[in-house]
């Protein structure tokens, strides 16, 4: 377990080998929270993909 | 990184026996692995506070983890739903919206509450994880103490109670296994072992204690040295020339003052008529462990600290064992509630010692006027009294063992270079200490800072 900074900056323990895939997934929701979507908007977006 | 900032770290860490390594890695904020945390130095954060993000993950299968957690959701109860909604972005694609309700990032909720690393305000979860690091410390102390916690099938075997309590702490089921069989064969191979373990204790020699001259204790005594050769304005070129040789000499002389002890301590356990299982457990003791009490911090006073010996290491010196301490240590052994654990029993056998000691040994200095304030107090140090220096020794150590003075740990060695003197008041507190180097005055001390002397008692 590692850990690493979250999209909000925080302390968040992950498996090391998710790291890439974490990390990819908090910059998606940085951007989708810079152009204003909604969390629930934000949790359909990465659902789909 | 700001070299204090790692120090404190490390310093943290040690007191849960867990190393610290700073490491440089791209986005990576610290991990734990073995026993030890890693910080990544190279990556701007709150490092402390990581660190203490990473250790209380060390200690989260813990029974006081469980317990602080349980207090933590409880007292947060009405807001849980919303605190773990929060978590259901930052966890994303590592656990579904549903693991989280049920309550699978609960550890995690409660470790951020620890370490102000949660996006809800809780003004006391700072407190509460300082409180918890405490107890998990309190617990790593505890098992360093002599085991005195009888398991039953130990209590319910013929023995007295301090063969139960080598039993207790003598057989780790690898090397030393218990004896089998039962009854009173079972009981005769136990005393046999005791007998053999402790003749083993007294014929150690002096190999078995040869100080590494680049122990980290016996480099800070040089460096102490030095600094004192210097407060009184003597030459160090000596010394600074050529640390090795500094280091060498240090570490011999103090490998032969600790045997000195050792063998002092031995000598006199063949003659007293006290059990062997008691001889054995703290011939033991003094061997693994040195027992100090910390005088010198603010917030701990009293506390009594008790440490791990390496052998090869450690400069301090051995256990007060004399006739008084050992007595008062077999004869209280049955009064266990009363103190919680060995180490404070061993200090309150130092503190009788000690009571008789200030007492005994007052002297009257020719041309001293103390104008009723306190009396002086003299150990004949080897140069003056060779044959009886190191039970002087234990005298003084035990005397000045409630002040901040090295001397409750480096007696011997003190009195091995000269006497020593304890300016101590009508309720025997000791105020000041004057050390000699041979005939001149190595050091003078007060009781209220390490420099400096209190102008008025």
């Amino acid at each position: 377990m590692i850990t690493v900074k979250s999209y909000d900056g925080r302390m968040v323990t992950i498996p090391e080998e998710k790291k890439d895939e974490y990390e990819q997934n908090q910059r998606l929701i940085k951007m989708y929270l810079k152009q204003g979507k909604t969390k629930e908007e934000i949790k359909e977006l990465l659902k789909n993909g | 990184m700001d070299e204090s900032i790692k120090q404190r770290i490390i310093e943290f860490n040690n007191q849960f026996g867990i190393k610290t390594v700073f490491v440089t890695q791209k986005d990576v904020m610290g991990y734990a692995l073995g026993n030890t945390i890693y910080i990544n130095e190279s990556v701007e954060q709150d490092y402390e506070k990581t660190n203490r993000h990473e250790l209380l993950h060390f200690f989260e299968e813990t029974p006081e983890f469980e317990a602080t957690k349980k207090r933590l959701l409880e007292e947060h109860a009405d807001k849980l739903d919303d605190i773990r909604s929060e978590y259901e972005l930052r966890y994303f694609g590592l656990y579904s919206e549903e693991e989280i309700k049920a309550g699978v990032l609960d550890t995690e909720i409660a470790i951020d509450m620890m370490v102000d690393n949660s996006s809800f305000e809780y003004e006391d979860g700072l407190k509460i994880g300082d409180d918890f690091l405490g107890q998990i410390q309190h617990s790593i102390e505890e098992k360093r103490y002599l085991n005195l916690s009888l398991t039953a099938n130990i209590r319910g075997m013929n023995l007295s109670d301090w063969e139960k309590i080598f039993v207790l702490n003598y057989y780790d089921g690898k090397e030393r296994r218990l004896p089998q069989g039962k009854g009173a064969d079972r009981v005769q191979a136990i005393r046999e072992d005791i007998e053999k373990y402790l003749q083993e204790l007294y014929e150690l020699d002096e190999t078995s204690m040869q100080i590494d001259s680049h122990s980290p204790e016996v480099i800070r005594e040089y460096e102490s040295e030095i600094k004192a050769l210097k407060a009184r304005g003597e030459d160090t070129f000596y010394l600074e020339s050529d640390p090795e040789r500094g280091y060498e000499e240090i570490a011999r002389r103090i490998s032969e003052q600790l045997y000195a002890e050792y063998k002092h301590i031995v000598d006199l356990m063949k003659g007293l008529d006290i059990e062997p299982s008691l001889k054995s457990m703290m011939l033991r003791e003094t061997l693994t462990k040195v027992y100090k009490l910390d005088r010198d911090n603010e917030t701990n006073k009293g506390k009594t600290i008790v440490k791990n010996r390496k052998l090869n290491e450690s400069i301090a010196g051995h256990m007060i064992l004399n006739e008084s301490t050992l007595q008062f240590i077999y004869e209280h052994i049955g009064n266990l509630d009363e103190f919680k654990n060995f180490a404070n029993l061993y200090f309150a056998a130092v503190e009788i010692y000690k009571n008789t000691v200030a007492e005994k040994s007052q002297i009257t200095l020719e041309g001293v006027d103390t104008y009723g304030k306190g009396t002086w107090i003299k150990f004949d140090g080897k140069g003056t009294d060779e044959e009886n220096y190191l039970e002087n020794a234990k005298k003084l150590s035990a005397l000045v063992q409630d002040t901040p003075w090295c001397t409750k740990q480096l007696a011997s060695s003190q009195l091995a270079n000269g006497d020593f003197y304890v300016f101590v008041d009508a309720e025997q507190k000791p105020h000041i200490a004057v050390r000699m180097e041979g005939k001149s005055i190595g050091e003078v001390r007060g009781i209220y800072n390490r420099t400096r002397i209190r102008r008025r008692i």
